[in-house]
C-alpha cells in the first residue's frame, strides 16, 4: 500500500504536471462456458492533469470495457485504479462517462439533465442550475434550457451528453466514441466544439474513438490497443500546439501521423474484413 | 432563426402556461369528433322517425325523446344525488386502492427478483378468474353495500395495476440506469430520478384500462344487489317495468364511462408529453 501511494509521484513527468489517473496492471475478465474471457490484458496507463488521450483500437478490443473498469462498472479482476493518488474501486463523482448514445432522461429539460449529477450529490438547486446554465452557455445550447431531448438534433443531444459530464466536475472525464452516431459534418463541429469547451475546461480526458484523424486532432496523446484481449501496442505523442484550427487536419503533418497509426491498426486486423 | 426564436420562446413561457396551452390544442374538437357526431346524430334520429311512425314496439324500445324525459327526471330526482355519490364512493375508493396496492406491489415485484417470483402465481390466478362470475360469493360474503362493490374493484384493477406497473420497471431503458450508476446514483436516487419516471407511460396504460374496468365493476356489482348506486336505479326501475329509465340509467352509466375514460387519457397523454 505504501508503495502504491508513492506511484502517482514516481511517475510525474518532467513538466511537472502531476497524474491524474493512474492505472496499473488492469485486467478485465467476464464469466465464459471456458473459464473466464479477458477482454482488457495488464494495461498500464497513466495520464496527466490536462492532458486529453485518445484510444483507438480494433473493434471488439476491449476499449469500451476499459473506461467501464475506469468508471467503476465493471470491476477489474486484476490490478488497481489511482485517481488524484487515491485508489478507487467503484464509480464516483471523480470520474464521469459520456457514452455513445445520448442517454438523457427524456422526461428532464436540457438544464435538468445537465444539472443531473450534481442533483444526485445533493447540491442545492441554485447553485446546479448555475453551473448548468454555464456549461449549456459554452455548449452552444443557450436558449434550449427549457426543451427536452425529443426536441434536440442528435448533435444536440450529444453536446448536453458532453455538458451533463462536464457539470459534474469529475477529475477525470472519459469519453466513448461520443460522435460515432453523428453524420460526418456534423462531428467535425462537434470536434471543433469540444476543443473549444477543453481548452477551456483543461479537463483530464480519455477519448475512445474508431476515426484516426479524430484521435490525432483532439489527443496531446493517442494510444494504439491490441485486438482482444486489449494490450497497448503503440503510442504516438501529437505536436500540434493549441488551440487547434480544423484545418490542421489537412495538414502533410496530421496526414503523416493518420497513416502511421493506419498501419499499427491494420496490423491488429483493425480493417479485417469480419 | 426560427428555431432560435421558438428557443426563447420556450424558455419564457411558464410551465403552468405550457400545460395550459398542451391541453387548449388536445381538447380542441376537430374533425374526428365532428364525423362521429354526425353519425351518431344520424342513428339517433332514424330511431326517432322509426319510433314516430309505428316501425318500432315503443313499449319496449321507446323513442330518444322519451328516453331523455326520463334522463332528466332521474337525474333530477331527489334520490339522485345519493346513487350517484354511492357509485362514485366505490369507483373512487377502489380504484384508489387498487392505484395505489397495485402500483407499490408492481414496483417492488419489477425491482426484486424474489418478490416478483413469490407474488407470480397469485398474480396470474387472480388475473384468470372470470372477476364478474364472482359476484354472487362477493355479496354473500360482503352483503350488499359497498363493500362488495369496492371488493369486486379491487380483484378486477388491482393484478392489472401491478402487472403494468411491474412492466413499466422492467422496461426502463437499461442504457439509462447505467448512466445513472455511472454518475454514482444510489438504489434509492436511482428509482426516484430514473425508474418511476421512465415507468410511468406503462403505469397510466394500467390506471387508464382500471378507469373503465372500475366504471363496469361498480354497475354490475350494483345490479346484482344494492340498496343505492347508478346500478340501483336500473334494477329499480326493471322491477317497476319502467323501460325509458332503465335505458336512461344505461345512457348514463354510458357518458359517465366515456368521460371517466377520457379524462384517464387525457392525463395519460398529458404525463408522457417527453415522448415522442
Ligand atoms: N458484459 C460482458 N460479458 C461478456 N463479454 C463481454 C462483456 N462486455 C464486453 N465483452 C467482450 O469483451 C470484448 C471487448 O468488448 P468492448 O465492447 O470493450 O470492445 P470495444 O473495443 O469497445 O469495441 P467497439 O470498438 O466495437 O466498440 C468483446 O469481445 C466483448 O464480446
Ligand atoms: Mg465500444
Amino acid at each position: 500500500m505504501g508503495m502504491m501511494d508513492k506511484l502517482p509521484s514516481e511517475t510525474a513527468p518532467e513538466d511537472g504536471r502531476a497524474v491524474k489517473l493512474d492505472v496499473r496492471g488492469s485486467r478485465v475478465s467476464f464469466p465464459s462456458k471456458k473459464g473466464r474471457f479477458v477482454a482488457v490484458d495488464g494495461i498500464d496507463l497513466a495520464v496527466k492533469e490536462g492532458e486529453f488521450v485518445a484510444i483507438v483500437g480494433p473493434s471488439g478490443s476491449g476499449k469500451s470495457t476499459f473506461l467501464m473498469a475506469l468508471d467503476g462498472l465493471v470491476p477489474l479482476s486484476g490490478g488497481t485504479i489511482t485517481v488524484e493518488g487515491k485508489e478507487v474501486y467503484g464509480p464516483g463523482p471523480d470520474r464521469a462517462v459520456v457514452f455513445q448514445e445520448a442517454c438523457l432522461l427524456p422526461w428532464r429539460t436540457v438544464l435538468d439533465n445537465v444539472a443531473y449529477g450534481l442533483e444526485l450529490r445533493g447540491r442545492p438547486k441554485a447553485e446546479r442550475h448555475a453551473v448548468a446554465r454555464d456549461l449549456i452557455q459554452l455548449s452552444g445550447l443557450a436558449g434550449f434550457e427549457q426543451f427536452y431531448p425529443r426536441q434536440l438534433s442528435g448533435g444536440m443531444r450529444q453536446r448536453v451528453n458532453i455538458a451533463r459530464a462536464l457539470a459534474a466536475d469529475p477529475a477525470v472525464l472519459m469519453l466513448d466514441e461520443p460522435f460515432s452516431g453523428l453524420d460526418a459534418q456534423t462531428r467535425e463541429t462537434m470536434q471543433g466544439e469540444l476543443l473549444k469547451i477543453w481548452d477551456e475546461r483543461k479537463k483530464t480526458a480519455i477519448f475512445v474513438t474508431h476515426q484516426i484523424d479524430e484521435a490525432v486532432y483532439l489527443a496531446d496523446r493517442v494510444i494504439a490497443f491490441s485486438k482482444c484481449p486489449a494490450r497497448i501496442v503503440a503510442e504516438w505523442e501529437i505536436p500540434f500546439p493549441r488551440p487547434r484550427p480544423l484545418s490542421i487536419k489537412h495538414s502533410d503533418e496530421h496526414r503523416r501521423i493518420e497513416n502511421e497509426i493506419w498501419k499499427v491498426l491494420q496490423r491488429e486486423g483493425a480493417f479485417a474484413a469480419h | 432563426m426560427t428555431m432560435q426564436h421558438s428557443a426563447r420562446a420556450g424558455g419564457l413561457a411558464s410551465a403552468r402556461n405550457a400545460t395550459a396551452a398542451w391541453l387548449l390544442h388536445h381538447a380542441t374538437i376537430g374533425r374526428p369528433a365532428l364525423l362521429g357526431t354526425l353519425s351518431m346524430a344520424t342513428i339517433v334520429l332514424a330511431w326517432q322517425i322509426s319510433a314516430t311512425f309505428g316501425f318500432i314496439d315503443t313499449l319496449f324500445l321507446p323513442p330518444p325523446t322519451e328516453i331523455m324525459r326520463a334522463l332528466v327526471e332521474v337525474v333530477t330526482s331527489d334520490t339522485f344525488p345519493r346513487d350517484l355519490q354511492t357509485s362514485a364512493y366505490e369507483f373512487g375508493l377502489g380504484l384508489g386502492i387498487s392505484i395505489l396496492v397495485g402500483g407499490t406491489l408492481g414496483v417492488l415485484a419489477g425491482w426484486y427478483r424474489p418478490f416478483d417470483e413469490l407474488l407470480r402465481p397469485i398474480v396470474i390466478a387472480v388475473n384468470s378468474v372470470p372477476n364478474l362470475a364472482l359476484i354472487p360469493i362477493i355479496i354473500l360474503l360482503f352483503g350488499i353495500g359497498t363493500t362488495s362493490k369496492i371488493v369486486l374493484v379491487l380483484l378486477s384493477c388491482i393484478v392489472v395495476m401491478e402487472m403494468n406497473t411491474q412492466a413499466g420497471v422492467e422496461n426502463v431503458d437499461r442504457q439509462l440506469k447505467r448512466m445513472a450508476r455511472s454518475f454514482g446514483a444510489t438504489d434509492r436516487q436511482l428509482i426516484r430520478t430514473v425508474v418511476l419516471p421512465g415507468m410511468v407511460p406503462f403505469f397510466m396504460t394500467g390506471v387508464r384500462i382500471c378507469v373503465g374496468k372500475a366504471v363496469v365493476a361498480v354497475a354490475v356489482a350494483e345490479l346484482f344487489g344494492s340498496v343505492a348506486g347508478l346500478g340501483n336505479i336500473l334494477i329499480k326501475a326493471q322491477s317497476e317495468m319502467n323501460m325509458a329509465v332503465m335505458y336512461a340509467a344505461v345512457v348514463l352509466l354510458t357518458v359517465i364511462g366515456i368521460a371517466l375514460t377520457q379524462t384517464a387519457v387525457l392525463l395519460e397523454r398529458l404525463l408522457t408529453r417527453w415522448k415522442d
